[in-house]
């Protein structure tokens, strides 16, 4: 595995087939009594968050935890954040106090790559901007893995917010790199511009779903849109949500994924969240593994 | 009395091996007596000094990004003798007291010309017009509200009319800010690819439509800078052929650069309007190789080396690119594109002056003596220290070129 992981395209299939295998005995592990394993011990894990997050933050330290490794937290107030120059000296900062991994979350597409430039040790992107979000993606295509076996000819339907979702470029150079078939449908004024040719797109919910095996909601991400981008949630919720009525006649060994935090009633109703087609909450487990994955396949080189 | 031998001068339109001197005068003459000492040229090329319509000289007020100490030794660097300032500064160039002073300051620094623009209205704002009237008394050569394009139509139609009672060149920085201003790459692609919004084509041809409507309505000539894609370029050339008195410029770096240049996020090929893709790109390199261009301007944008520093999305927009646009033309144009340097020279010299009806820079005998010598063999690294101006946002750095400006010639003194 290459040095720094920040977007998809720094792991060849191989690489990522050989985290889920690794990630499958990371996931058993913990189930055990006795959850921690000594992979870690004496090194440095900085979790540097520039954005408020709270499941990825605490995935990442407890993986980080449960390897045994040591922990530092660098979350910095929005305020601050706008003096550009003061990310560049708080690197310097840790790196002054010999950080191995940095885990990096930033609202600035671009930071985490920047900051590989200027340090000695690793860069995991935790998540920038509308950018990438790697290990979300790891973690969701090994949730599929485990449940089917494989991803190569599955369906895959995403609904939600596109536009400014990072999940999906991960999600989608990942799905397309173990040979998935993507259908996306959302309002077209939640779409960019341009999508990888590979990927379908429809508005009709019906269509989108009809052969999926794996139907994914993306968070809407209000705080990110500008105005006049939905007429309201309701409109959006009929049109687009993840709803038992559009998707009553599919088949049935279906899943339904989420990257949360979940807003029940518009990208994905509460009945189907909590359905048994729903994986969400062993997302969050597989994130554990997977993340924990990461870092052994980081000090495997 | 100066004297120089076996270089090729540029003289009507062609390269010729001429002997030539700066008389005691600074002036230029073909009448050498013989046996006098020379500087040996050895086949350099000898060209009348350049002209920007676009600079961004950012004095006064922004001096910590550029000062006219560095401006004018970075375009006396990079060949030219005179420099267009634009007009957003701080305190904003909307009267006739900060002319004066850009005017004045400028002075002092002879080694090149300064044209200082002034705003079209107060404050760049788009709302009450500026005193461009007494801006002309003062020595401002034409008006822009570059940057901040006015958005109210209204306000521009009274701005355009204005500006043409005083008969000032207008320029137009041709931008919806509703449509743009999320962006920080070209849409598409790119942005997708980089998660940052996008720039559509549709913020610049928009409004450049709007421009050639009223420029053909109100019968008023506007100059339309910095266009970027091919579909703005068609809809002026069609608007010439109708007979609409509209013009427009090329950056070089829109000739050179790509939105692929900006995804490994390096923020000194973040520009406004952004770098489009290949197809627009080549399609303004074939506009320059078939004569329909009306300029070549630097849009020379320095900034401090803090602010271009880390997240793209918080580092200003622009290229400080007066040092080394001469000689990214040349690689691009003439050793890429194959277009010999003597068709396309005019575009950053004689026809930018005549746009604004100033006089030329000719190697003639008896006048005075402004021009460049370039060594168009010679292949070079750019360091940091290569770039004059104080705005090292410069994406050349580290690279390697051809052709090198060896010295220049300003008003007979030699000023690089």
């Amino acid at each position: 595995m290459k040095k720094h992981l920040i977007t998809i395209s720094d792991l060849s299939k191989n690489e990522i087939i050989e985290i889920f295998k690794q990630g499958k005995v990371f996931k058993d592990i913990l189930q055990r009594p006795i959850k921690k394993i000594p992979t870690l011990r004496g090194k440095t894990v900085g979790l540097l968050f520039f954005e408020p997050s709270t499941r990825t933050k605490l995935s990442f330290e407890l993986a980080a935890k449960r390897m045994s490794a040591d922990t530092i937290n660098f979350s910095a107030s929005t305020s601050s954040l706008k003096k550009n120059e003061s990310i560049k000296d708080t690197i310097m900062t840790l790196e002054a106090m010999k950080i191995d991994i940095y885990v990096v979350r930033h609202p600035s597409p671009g930071v985490p790559a920047m900051i590989t430039k200027i340090i000695k040790g690793s860069v995991i992107n935790a998540g920038d901007g509308a950018h990438a979000h790697p290990t979300q993606g790891i973690l969701d295509a090994y949730t599929v893995w485990e449940k089917f076996g494989d991803v190569k000819g599955l369906h895959i339907a995403i609904l939600g917010d596109v536009k400014y979702s990072r999940v999906i470029r991960s999600d989608i150079e990942i799905f397309l790199k173990l040979g998935a078939h993507l259908t996306l449908c959302t309002a077209k004024t939640l779409m960019p511009n341009w999508i990888d040719p590979k990927v379908k797109y429809t508005t009709n919910i019906e269509k989108a779903v009809k052969d999926a095996d794996v139907i994914m909601g993306l968070r809407m991400q209000k705080e990110r849109q500008d105005s006049a981008i939905i007429p309201d949630e309701i409109e959006f919720n009929t049109f687009f949500g993840i709803k038992n009525i559009k998707i009553a006649n599919k088949k049935n060994n279906y899943i339904v994924m989420h990257p949360g935090p979940i807003n029940r009633g518009i990208e994905i109703d509460g009945d189907i969240a909590d359905s048994k087609h729903s994986v969400i909450n062993e997302q969050v487990t597989n994130g554990l593994a997977t993340r924990m994955a990461i870092f052994y396949a980081l000090f495997q080189g | 009395m100066k004297t120089f031998k076996d270089g090729l001068v540029f003289l009507n339109g062609k390269f010729v091996k001429k002997d030539f001197a700066i008389d005691n005068n600074g002036k230029i003459t073909f009448k050498i007596s013989k046996g006098v000492k020379a500087e040996d040229l050895k086949g350099k090329k000898v060209i009348p000094s350049l002209f920007d319509l676009h600079t961004h000289t950012r004095c006064p007020g922004q001096e910590y990004k550029e000062d006219f100490d560095h401006i004018t030794k970075a375009a006396s660097h990079g060949g030219f003798s005179e420099i267009c300032a634009m007009p957003n500064t701080k305190p904003v160039a909307d009267n006739e007291a900060i002319i004066d002073y850009i005017v004045l300051e400028a002075e002092k620094f002879p080694r090149c010309k300064i044209y200082p623009f002034g705003s079209m209205t107060v404050n760049l704002e788009g709302k009450k017009l500026s005193r461009m009237g007494l801006m002309k008394q003062s020595g401002a050569i034409g008006v822009t509200d570059d940057g901040m394009c006015i958005q109210n139509t209204s306000t521009m139609v009274k701005a355009m009319q204005y500006a043409s009672t005083h008969d000032l060149f207008i320029m137009d920085h041709a931008e919806d800010i509703n449509l743009s201003s999320q962006g920080q790459v070209n849409e598409g692609e790119t942005s997708y690819k980089m998660g940052y919004g996008g720039i559509p084509e549709i913020a610049e041809t928009t409004v450049i439509l709007r421009d050639i409507e009223l420029s053909r309505y109100l019968e008023i000539p506007i100059h339309i800078t910095h266009v970027s894609t091919k579909r703005s370029a068609e809809l002026i050339l069609k608007a010439k052929a109708d007979g609409v008195q509209v013009t427009f410029d090329i950056t070089p770096h829109h000739l050179s650069f790509t939105e692929k240049d900006c995804l490994g996020f390096n923020t000194d090929f973040k520009v406004n309007p952004p770098l489009r893709n290949e197809k627009d790109r080549k399609f303004l390199v074939d506009l320059v190789k078939r004569g329909k261009v009306d300029a070549i301007a630097t849009d020379h944008a320095p900034h401090a080396e803090f602010e271009k520093e880390f997240a793209f999305n918080n580092a200003p927009f622009g290229i400080s690119s007066l040092d080394t646009a001469f000689v990214l033309l040349y690689n691009t144009l003439t050793i890429k594109a194959k277009i010999p340097l003597e068709k396309w020279i005019e575009f950053i010299s004689s026809k930018p002056r005549n746009l604004l009806k100033l006089p030329q820079k000719e190697l003639k005998e008896g006048v005075m003596a402004n021009f460049f010598i370039f060594d168009s063999e010679k292949k070079w690294k750019i360091n940091a220290d290569d770039i004059f101006s104080k705005g090292k946002n410069n994406p050349l750095i580290g690279k390697i070129l051809n052709g090198k400006i060896i010295n220049t010639y300003f008003r007979g003194k030699k000023v690089y």
